[in-house]
């Protein structure tokens, strides 16, 4: 499940997620502060629900502002 | 001339204490963030039954009680919420049928968490028109049950609460000026998206359309600028330097957004009344609980040259120069 993670997945976890992105697209070289309604607390969320999703906790300083949704992608799938 | 003048304040916060440890199925790593964030490390919660128009009741009962007034004896009520007992009708009706206030016309405003400095000056408008002596202003807010539990975003930040403000006509003291403002090219920066005409609940696809949403980020900016520059406004129209206010009472929204503007405006930070360590942000409440609990706690005293400033959603914000 994993190593199925792709833009398409994460994209749409993201608009779920916040709502306000609903009509951004959003690519692998989208930063994370790109995404309307990103902040360091709505990062919490990005964060619990991957965890849920994918049993994959992001480390902490990897949900910063100048991360990519490319990046998180890459995390998920190699842990 | 003639003004609206401070009769008495009065305030209700649920007993139910929520620190931020209590928000245990947020990740415990996270928690720190709460305080180190907002400022906030404990909020109220209104029990299951409780709503918004019974926390208001309460206050208001707060109020006439210090001010030794039967509710009959008021002429209005305004209540100012953004989580109201239901679409309609307004809450405030239901809050005249609990205090047995009858001669009192009822009905609300919503100008989000500016709504205290709105309700001020439309009370000290009512009263300067000349058709009212004496308008209870309330402000009351319900959030917990219109956050959505599982927002880190939303939820911690916010808490339960009402104040009120018992105002009548009277000279010199009182509400001296106020000034309004809105930019409504922003009314989608914080809101409750669904249940309105705009996105019915038969049209509700995201469930998290159903509860408080804000963009943090833009809301931060947007009240320590608006915040800092409505009160110098505020000021130079009334030909009063920033180091002439005895207590600023600023809405309660973060601790980071009440220092930046203390900074902007050059006033030591210790000049604004704090409480939202203890309550977090009560939305349009927290400038009158603040207020009460400054004049119970001897910050503020009669004679005192206070400024009321709030920001929110709209988005709008506002201040009001009152002399107590």
């Amino acid at each position: 499940m994993v190593n199925a993670v792709n833009i398409d997945t994460l994209s749409a976890c993201i608009k779920e997620l916040f709502p306000d992105a609903a009509d951004v697209i959003i690519g692998s070289e989208t930063l994370l502060d790109d995404v309307p309604g990103w902040d360091s607390m709505s990062a919490v969320n990005l964060q619990t629900y991957l965890a849920t999703a994918f049993g994959v906790t992001i480390p902490e300083e990897m949900l910063s502002s100048e991360t990519s949704v490319g990046e998180i992608i890459e995390q998920i799938r190699h842990g | 001339m003639r003004n609206a003048v401070i009769l008495a304040t009065g305030r209700y916060l649920p007993s139910q204490e929520v620190t931020n440890q209590d928000l245990d199925w947020f990740p415990a790593a996270a928690l720190g963030k709460i305080s180190e964030k907002t400022g906030v490390f404990s909020r109220r919660s209104a029990t299951h039954d409780e709503c918004t128009s019974d926390l208001a009741a309460h206050a208001a009962r707060d109020c006439l009680e210090k001010a030794g007034l039967a509710a009959d004896e008021l002429e209005g009520i305004i209540v100012s919420t953004s989580s109201p007992d239901r679409v309609q009708p307004a809450t405030a009706t239901r809050v005249q049928h609990l205090l047995g206030a009858r001669r009192a016309f009822a009905f609300d405003i919503n100008s989000v968490c500016s709504g205290s400095v709105y309700g001020i000056s439309l009370a000290d408008s009512l009263i300067k028109s000349g058709n009212h002596e004496r308008i209870l202003f309330i402000a009351a807010e319900l959030y917990t049950k219109i956050l959505n539990k599982q927002d880190f975003s939303t939820f911690p930040y916010f808490g339960d609460g009402a104040g009120a403000i018992l105002f009548e006509a009277g000279s010199e003291r009182g509400v001296l000026d106020s000034v309004l403002r809105t930019d409504g090219s922003a009314c989608d920066t914080i809101s409750v998206p669904g249940g309105g005409t705009m996105m019915p609940f038969d049209r509700i696809t995201n469930p998290r359309s159903a509860y408080f949403q804000m963009d943090g980020k833009r809301v931060y900016a947007f009240a320590i600028e608006k915040g800092a520059e409505v009160i110098r406004e505020l000021l130079t129209r009334s030909g009063i330097a920033a180091g002439d206010v005895d207590l600023f009472v600023s809405h309660q929204a973060n601790i980071n957004i009440i220092h930046a503007i203390a900074d902007q405006i050059e006033v030591p930070r210790e000049r604004f009344f704090v409480n939202l360590g203890r309550y977090g942000n009560t939305a349009s409440a927290s400038v009158p609980i603040a207020l009460d609990e400054a004049i119970a706690s001897g910050k503020a005293k009669v004679g005192d040259l206070l400024v009321t400033v709030a920001f929110g959603g709209g988005l709008s914000w506002g201040a009001n120069l009152i002399r107590l």
